[in-house]
């Protein structure tokens, strides 16, 4: 099905090769998993498989990619769409039309089939991700987990003989990613070959046949599904693999987090019968939590649970119709700036959040706002750059550094303000094992300095690795609250992993 | 106002269903140019009136009255505060007001019935319709596609500036006028760098799903004019006619 030789890939305007040496053989039926860290050129392969690469993103290919016979180099993307279907992260902002059936037309709508035939290709297509039921209805009005296999049913529709995936979990919940998983499972069984491009690997193990590892834009390593059993090799290349932390975790207690210390008597954060309505009929009810000085407070729950909405009312984003939300000490009167001054949120998708030509400039950005003399100013950016390793980075243009630089340097854009508390929203989308640790690393250096933090999060490897305390929510409520270490020793093993998982949702 | 609110997904088309989101999109069009056409030829306040009336009918039957209220809403405003204003300078209030009620009538007309086509036609049936019409596929499916990513953008601006509020920077009017630099930096720029990421996102999901500048496209739904189309179009016509044989007549009288 796929033949690449000495396939090497530059991206435009860099030397650094992208992808160095690769060859690969894929045969028809085979499920394979293609893992590695972050920015080691899984994507960039994956691009090449349909002709992305060279076609639409340029730079210097050399090598040869067949995929079902044809060269991609002789053919355009639209001309492989009948070989490939291409499944994106995010569906949302590539979906072109508002209902199901019309998004899953789009494919056979451009190959100019009569529209019997096409009618035909949609509902086969809705069958096979189980998405019948909502063929009339609108797509934005579905969950992930369901967009998702809208987008994988709008590329069956084309019959392509291989599908790619590149990181189609990072925005589901788990039971997202379950549904998804058993349609992919479906899908094998009815001899369609799948390249699956994830960092997670815990709900592939039965689907998989091979496991390929990269590194640098190289093939590390090539092998069976028991790499996915190898805990230390899953170490030795990164790979994420929170059964294995979970089964630590009871043996040796490495993680245990109450080995982070925080201030137990001083509150910081008081919410009290915090209520807010969207127009659209979400409702968060009655919201109560407390959080102290340096504790690390995880929100867990499905897309759609209210964990965000409540981020946002905390914050001062969103105008609560009900409650209070009380930061301590009450110093500064609770207007915009000592707000700003107070706490800072890091949204999940960091170009949003950087606006100036450099890393030192961004994170000086808007502290004049607040009061700070330039000199003042200074000093707080100097000392926060050396202190969270940006020294070398700069004078870089933030919109150039890697996602985890990026989230690095609008942390320390929000620690220039010292504030009380840093709320960060789905920090480890997309993150590798090597990567997550990092931010599990700063997140504990800061908490040291007393910084409290909230994280909302759907990893749970990463949230057992940094919170002291877990709050469920589901339908905007808060519907169990628990310390970590309860549920260590309630789910100290494989299966107890599961139980906790079904925990977190709901 | 709420970017979020103003464009989403739900704006444009909620993918509910009424005669007036059955119509055929090209009667809706031919409702649009026709009552504004009309609108320019009515003399008499009292028809414009009625015309105006007759299109809010329609939203209501179509049950968009209620979003389109916001807008219009803007615009009575801005109508009554250019009279005002007209009243204080010239002290006269009934010239004030016959020199711009018809001005704000004939645009009434125009923004109703566009908000009418626009609330109740989704985008891919207005690429039908355009295909129809003989509009060059690449041109309809450019057009259709920017009006699906409206909302998209509105999103991408709404998050943009949250995270400058939660840097502690608030772009009131008085602090672009103070410094106009926290707009273009804060605001303009990783806007434009989100617009330009998407359209490359868009041009490689278009691409990876057969579309070829969208020569040669055909359609899942067939689009054709059938007897409620003409039902509706006869009333709309016969209704037209009477308003304009009322104005003549009235016309004549003065």
């Amino acid at each position: 099905m796929i033949n690449i030789e000495g396939l090497e890939y530059s991206y435009p305007h860099t030397s650094k090769p992208a992808l160095n040496s690769v060859d690969l053989h894929v045969d028809k039926g085979e499920f394979v998993l293609v893992t590695g860290k972050s920015g080691c050129g899984k994507s960039t392969l994956a691009c090449t498989l349909n002709g992305i690469i060279p076609h639409i993103l340029g730079g210097n290919m050399e090598g040869k990619v067949v995929v079902n016979g044809k060269n991609t180099e002789n053919f355009t993307v639209f001309q492989m769409a009948q070989e490939i279907g291409f499944i994106f992260q995010n569906p949302e902002s590539q979906f072109f039309n508002l209902q199901v059936e019309d998004e899953v037309a789009f494919g056979p709508e451009n190959l100019g089939l009569d529209p019997e035939e096409i009618d035909k290709r949609v509902s086969k297509a809705l069958n096979d991700v189980k998405m019948t039921f909502w063929r009339k209805h609108n797509v934005f009005n579905l969950s992930e987990g369901q967009k998702q296999r809208v987008a994988i049913a709008a590329n069956l529709s084309l019959n392509p003989e291989l599908l790619v995936l590149d990181e189609p979990t990072s925005n589901l919940d788990l039971q997202g990613a379950m549904e998804l998983f058993q349609i992919l499972g479906r899908l094998k069984n009815k001899g369609k070959t799948i390249v699956l491009i994830d960092h997670r690997t815990q709900h592939v193990r039965e689907l998989v046949d091979r496991v390929i590892v990269m590194d640098k834009g190289r093939i590390i390593h090539e092998g069976g599904k028991k790499l996915l059993h190898d805990h230390e090799a899953m170490k030795k290349y990164s790979i994420r693999n929170p059964t294995h932390l979970t089964t630590r975790m009871k043996e040796s207690n490495v993680y245990n987090t109450s080995n982070i210390i925080y201030n137990a008597s001083e509150m910081i954060l008081e919410v009290d019968n915090l209520s807010y309505h969207y127009s659209s009929g979400f409702t968060l009810e009655d919201v109560s939590l407390t959080l102290k000085k340096g504790e690390v407070l995880g929100i867990v729950g499905n897309n759609g649970s209210g964990k965000t909405t409540l981020a946002k009312v905390l914050v001062g984003l969103l105008k609560p119709d009900k409650g209070t939300v009380s930061f301590f000490p009450e110093d500064q009167g609770g207007n915009k700036i000592s707000m700003a001054h107070k706490l800072g949120m890091v949204l999940q998708n960091p170009d949003h959040q950087l606006f100036m030509n450099t890393v030192h400039s961004e994170l000086s950005f808007g502290l004049s706002e607040l009061g700070f003399s330039p000199g003042e100013i200074e000093s707080r950016v100097e000392t926060i750059q050396e202190s969270m390793n940006l020294s070398k980075l700069r004078n870089r243009h933030p919109h150039s550094l890697s996602s985890g630089e990026k989230q690095r340097t609008l942390i320390s854009a929000f620690m220039t303000r010292q504030p009380h508390l840093l709320i960060l929203d789905e920090p480890t989308t997309g993150m590798d094992s090597y990567h997550m640790n990092q931010l599990v690393g700063e997140i504990m250096k800061l908490q040291k300095y007393g910084v409290s933090f909230i994280l909302i999060s759907h990893d749970i490897e990463f949230l057992l690795k940094t919170t002291h305390k877990l709050i469920f929510m589901e339908n905007g409520k808060i519907i169990d609250e628990k310390l970590t270490e309860e549920c260590y020793n309630l789910y100290g093993d494989f299966k107890g992993l599961e139980s906790f998982q079904s925990l977190v949702n709901g | 106002m709420n970017m979020k609110n103003a464009f989403s997904y739900n704006t444009s088309y909620v993918g509910e269903d009424s005669v007036i989101h059955r119509l055929d999109p090209r009667i809706k069009l031919g409702l649009v140019l026709g009552t504004t056409l009309l609108s320019v030829f009515l003399q008499n306040m009292a028809w414009l009136v009625t015309l105006v009336m007759m299109l809010l009918a329609l939203s209501a039957i179509s049950g968009t009255l209620k979003r389109m209220t916001k807008f219009l809403g803007l615009f009575f405003l801005f109508a009554v505060l250019t009279v005002a204003i007209m009243t204080l300078l010239t002290r006269n209030f009934i010239y004030s007001l016959e020199y711009f009620s018809p001005f704000f009538l004939r645009f009434g007309v125009m923004a109703t019935a566009g908000m009418l086509f626009a609330f109740t036609t989704s985008p891919n049936h207005l690429s039908l319709a355009l295909q129809k019409m003989r509009f060059p596929a690449s041109l309809s499916f450019t057009l259709t596609v920017t009006l699906r990513y409206i909302p998209t953008l509105a999103n991408e601006a709404e998050a943009i500036f949250n995270a400058l509020r939660l840097r502690g920077v608030y772009l009131s009017n008085w602090d672009v006028i103070r410094k106009p630099s926290y707009l273009y930096r804060g605001m303009i720029i990783p806007l434009f760098i989100r617009i330009l990421k998407l359209s490359d996102e868009i041009a490689i999901a278009a691409e990876s799903r057969a579309f070829n500048g969208g020569n040669g496209r055909s359609s899942l739904k067939i689009m054709e004019i059938d007897r409620n189309d003409l039902f509706f179009s006869l009333t709309m016509i016969m209704f037209c006619s009477v308003l304009m044989v009322m104005d003549k007549v009235s016309f004549s009288l003065i």
